[in-house]
């Protein structure tokens, strides 16, 4: 994929912060590509949207859109946001109040898109996105998703070269993300338009975006398709951030393990099954699991193994998220919990004796 | 008359200040770090906006330099005017000028803080006729309120022979209006309403929870009052009272009809009674100092006053009916200020202009008529053009030390008129020295350096509204009209301008009002044989001719009070009141 936007070493200090907002970062997004910056708020994220828009000046480091240099070391570089081509959704209040649907949506085209040429655009982008019948309505009798959708086909309009999205659904509650996140992926992708949003929802992230990156303290951390950041975290705190994560210190090196991957049994159930591996001393079998276990787990088939009591039982609908309290091992004792999903299983309650069984192949080795 | 400082918000409403407040003080914290290539003189400006930041520097300076003309006068050398009157009206002028400033503070006060309490906690029949009377004498201005008092109380009057009849003549024989008393309960009357519009809407929500909590602790409406209303409430009276002390330094007319030398007159004395504007201008900068004391002590206040609205509710307290013993305590709060504040000066008016306005209603006084009208939508059209610029322009910018710099343009509201005009004209004068070498005068007693003076005088007021939306809100808006490809003039006239029809009507008639009824800036700089209406009121009345004086002096009453009622209704329409 060819590189449209690329980001080189771009620096950005505020006064009066000691560290930079965005330090030195890189990456490129591609054609047709959507890509996602995530991370917690104050991160840098936005920092860098608004200097690929133009709002912001990077202090060093280059921003370059098809080949065109947009910031870079020296002054004259600077291309003004009007001048970019680049289209921009906000998080919300952005449509002009005084102007219908239709109007909004033409603002950008040449005369206002009121010649022949404009109105079959924003006819068009109006059709792409689910928006007929609402052209002479203002922006106070729409709701918020179709809030959304005018600002996005406002945007797509006058056919930017790059899109950008800053928490721009970040006002909608879930229901309608899920129902509004897939329609936006595919008007996006109709229209050919390479994005970049910015949020700190990983849902919303997963669910829009071809690539994450994410971002801590100033810098990427870690770049991949969405995959490859949920299942192969770069380190604890990556794999923290896209879902609640289990850590295991095995020996000297660090583990995490998602709780969907843990397995309950009922202890006296599991009893029967037991192989008689002594905590801590089963040699390591093949895969991409730990060498070895370490108290107080013990190796059995494929998997670790330990046993525990519950120690809390949270209701969550589709599952129980249950946290058990980790036996004592026979080398070392252990305050550890363990944070597991429970799909439609007998699970009675705080107490009750369980075996907790890891998967070799969903441990993963972390920084 | 800084009228619309009241309904522009920041003294009373707002507390954060018009610049520094909400999102725009959180941009402001994203100061670039500097060293970058892009430096500008040595401050960073984003580039593409140079010429925006050219031309708010040249604007803000233009407008402090009057300002600052006069506190460098300060430290001039004195001539012998300036000596003789140091060592002998100089002590006085100063002394009135404190003994009237208390003296109107502490019965505007009491007038202001009675009225608001009433009117915040009970529920009585006619009670939106009784709002909107409070706030109407805010359109009479003082020094028109001051000669209908004159002649209420005038020996032959017909109040004057019932004082005759209820003190049967011992008292009234040596009754006279026209003293330092008088002047204090004429001006209270007058200016009270910057009080109470200030108080009524913190005393109606912001301190619903203290007064509930003191309630269910047992104590009654008195005590109520004194313990909980009073200290907490004392900022917002504080910004009302400021504005009291500021309209009371810039008063002329008023104070020089009840025969009180004061600071403002003393300009007046030494610049129409000797020409010697170095002793005008000092005197002027001294008023000055009392301005800024004024002022930073305001400042102190709404800075409490952020402190002590952070919990603030916005529940309303719920109304009680008034009745009983209550309605006696309350009475004499509703009805005497408005009484003495409007329906007074309005009776005497309308007795004159029935008897007086055949004599006045001539070719001339349509031209003076006319002259006002112009002078005012000129001035309002100038400054709203500017209030928007400046605006604009700093948001455009959008860099703190610019910020700071040009603040100071935005005093002049707070500076008495004859101290500005004194300024304008000084600077004006040399402006013509340096264009025509001294021979002719083309700026002075021009009306382009009236309208000047104006918006040094007046541009706060609009810049205020102005600049709340312009810089404070809509900021997401100005970038997605930039990402679609349209530039900061385009975005003024295509998104901005077009949502702002609201808050320039308002400014707009703030201004009007204000510059219509300007009356000692005007006198000082006025160009040759120009009259305004206020003009034209003062320099009747002081000539005695009182009949002849009230019709215009009626008309810009009324076309006040159609301001106060539109700004009244739009205040209401936001929701301020409850």
């Amino acid at each position: 994929m060819n590189p449209l936007l690329s980001v080189r070493t771009v620096t950005r200090r505020f006064r009066g912060s000691p560290r930079a907002a965005v330090d030195g970062v890189s990456f490129t997004v591609g054609d047709c590509e959507i890509a996602a910056l995530v991370g917690e708020s104050g991160c840098g994220k936005t920092t860098i949207l608004r200097m690929i828009a133009g709002f912001e000046v990077p202090d060093e480091g280059r921003i370059v859109l098809s080949g065109r240099e947009l910031s870079g070391p020296a002054a004259s570089a600077y291309v003004p946001p009007e001048k970019r081509r680049i289209g921009m959704v906000f998080q919300d209040h952005t449509l002009f109040p005084h102007l219908s649907v239709q109007r909004n949506i033409g603002f950008g085209l040449p005369r206002g898109g009121r010649n022949t040429a404009g109105r079959e655009r924003v006819a068009a982008m109006m059709a792409m996105l689910g928006l007929e019948g609402l052209e002479e309505r203002y922006p106070h009798e729409i709701s918020g998703g179709q809030e959304q959708r005018v600002a996005l086909a406002r945007s797509l309009a006058p056919g930017p070269r790059l899109l950008l999205m800053d928490e721009a659904f970040n006002n909608l509650d879930m229901r309608l993300k899920q129902r509004l996140l897939p329609q936006i992926r595919r008007a996006v992708k109709a229209s050919g338009t390479p994005a970049l949003l910015v949020t700190h929802d990983r849902y919303e992230a997963f669910e829009l975006a071809d690539r994450i990156l994410l971002m801590r303290e100033g810098a990427v951390i870690q770049n991949g398709t969405p995959r490859e950041l949920y299942e192969s975290p770069a380190d604890s705190y990556a794999a923290g951030f896209f879902g609640e994560t289990n850590h295991f210190a095995l020996g000297a090196e660090h583990f995490v393990v998602r709780p969907e991957n843990i397995t309950l049994r009922d202890a006296a159930e599991s009893a029967r099954f037991a192989d008689g591996a002594e905590p801590g001393t089963g040699a390591a079998a093949a895969g991409s699991g730990p060498p070895f276990a370490a108290p107080p787990f013990a190796v059995c088939e494929g998997c670790l193994r330990a046993a525990g009591r519950i120690q809390d039982l949270r209701y969550r609908g589709d599952i129980h998220e249950v946290r058990i309290l980790l036996d004592e091992g026979s080398a070392s004792p252990s305050d550890q919990i363990v944070v597991a999903h429970s799909r439609g299983r007998p699970i009675h309650g705080p107490g009750q004796a369980v075996q907790v069984e890891i998967d070799r192949g969903a441990l993963v080795r972390v920084g | 008359m800084a009228l619309g400082a009241l309904f522009s918000g920041r003294a009373s409403a707002r507390p954060g200040g018009n610049s520094s407040g909400g999102l725009r003080g959180g941009l402001s914290d994203c100061g670039p770090s500097g060293g970058r290539a892009a430096a500008f003189g040595g401050v960073f400006i984003r580039p593409g906006v140079r010429g925006w930041v050219w031309g708010l520097l040249a604007c803000t300076l233009v407008l402090i330099l009057p300002l600052a003309d006069l506190v460098v006068n300060l430290f001039s050398a004195a001539g012998d005017v300036w000596r003789h009157m140091a060592s002998t009206v100089l002590m006085r002028y100063v002394g009135n000028t404190v003994v009237l400033s208390f003296g109107v503070l502490a019965a505007a006060g009491l007038f202001g803080t009675g009225a608001a309490w009433v009117m915040a906690q009970y529920h009585f029949p006619g009670k939106s006729l009784m709002e909107l009377l409070l706030v109407l004498p805010m359109s009479v201005p003082p020094y028109i309120s001051a000669y209908a008092w004159s002649a209420f109380f005038d020996y032959g009057s017909p109040a004057r022979g019932f004082l005759n009849q209820l003190f049967r003549g011992r008292l009234a024989g040596s009754f006279r209006i026209t003293t330092m008393g008088g002047l204090i309960i004429v001006m209270a009357s007058a200016l009270y309403p910057y009080v109470y519009v200030s108080l009524r809407h913190t005393i109606r929500r912001d301190v619903t929870p203290q007064l509930e909590a003191a309630r269910i602790l047992g104590h009654g409406p008195s005590r109520r009052f004194f313990t909980t209303v009073l200290p907490l409430a004392r900022p917002a009276a504080a910004a009302g009272l400021g504005l009291v002390l500021m309209e009371v330094l810039n008063e002329y007319g008023a104070v020089s009809y009840f025969g009180i030398d004061t600071l403002t007159t003393g300009i007046f004395r030494a610049w129409f009674g000797f020409y010697d504007l170095v002793t005008a201008r000092r005197i002027g900068g001294i008023l000055l100092t009392f301005v800024f004391i004024a002022l930073s002590l305001e400042s102190a206040q709404r800075r409490r006053m952020r402190f002590y609205r952070a919990g603030h509710s916005s529940r309303v307290i719920p109304l009680k009916q008034l009745r009983g013993w209550s309605r006696l305590q309350a009475l004499p709060f509703l009805l005497l200020p408005p009484s003495a504040g409007l329906v007074l000066p309005l009776w005497q008016l309308i007795i004159w202009a029935s008897r007086g306005w055949r004599g006045v209603l001539r070719p001339d006084f349509a031209v003076t008529a006319l002259n006002s009208l112009l002078l005012a939508l000129g001035g309002t059209a100038v400054i709203l053009t500017a209030a928007v610029f400046l605006s604009y322009a700093r948001r455009i910018a959008h860099h703190r030390l610019l910020d700071d710099c040009s603040r100071p343009a935005f005093l002049g509201y707070a500076i008495p008129g004859a101290v500005i005009a004194l300024g304008v004209m000084h600077l004006i004068g040399n402006a013509d020295r340096i264009l025509t070498g001294g021979t002719t005068l083309i700026l002075s007693g021009s009306l382009p350096a009236l309208i000047y003076a104006y918006t040094v005088r007046y541009l706060a007021l609009a810049q205020r509204p102005v600049s709340a939306v312009l810089e404070e809100r809509y900021t997401a808006l100005d970038e997605a009209s930039r990402t679609l490809g349209r530039g900061p003039l385009h975005t003024l006239f295509k998104v901005h301008l077009p949502n702002m029809g609201g808050v320039l009507t308002g400014a707009g008639v703030i201004v009007f009002i204000d510059i219509i009824r300007e009356l000692p800036l005007t006198m000082i700089l006025r160009p040759f044989n120009l009259n305004t209406l206020a003009v034209t009121a003062y320099e009747l009345a002081a000539n005695e001719q009182m009949a002849q004086s009230a019709l215009p002096a009626l008309i810009l009453v009324l076309l006040s009070a159609g301001g106060v009622g539109v700004l009244h209704a739009l205040r209401r329409d936001r929701g301020d009141e409850a």
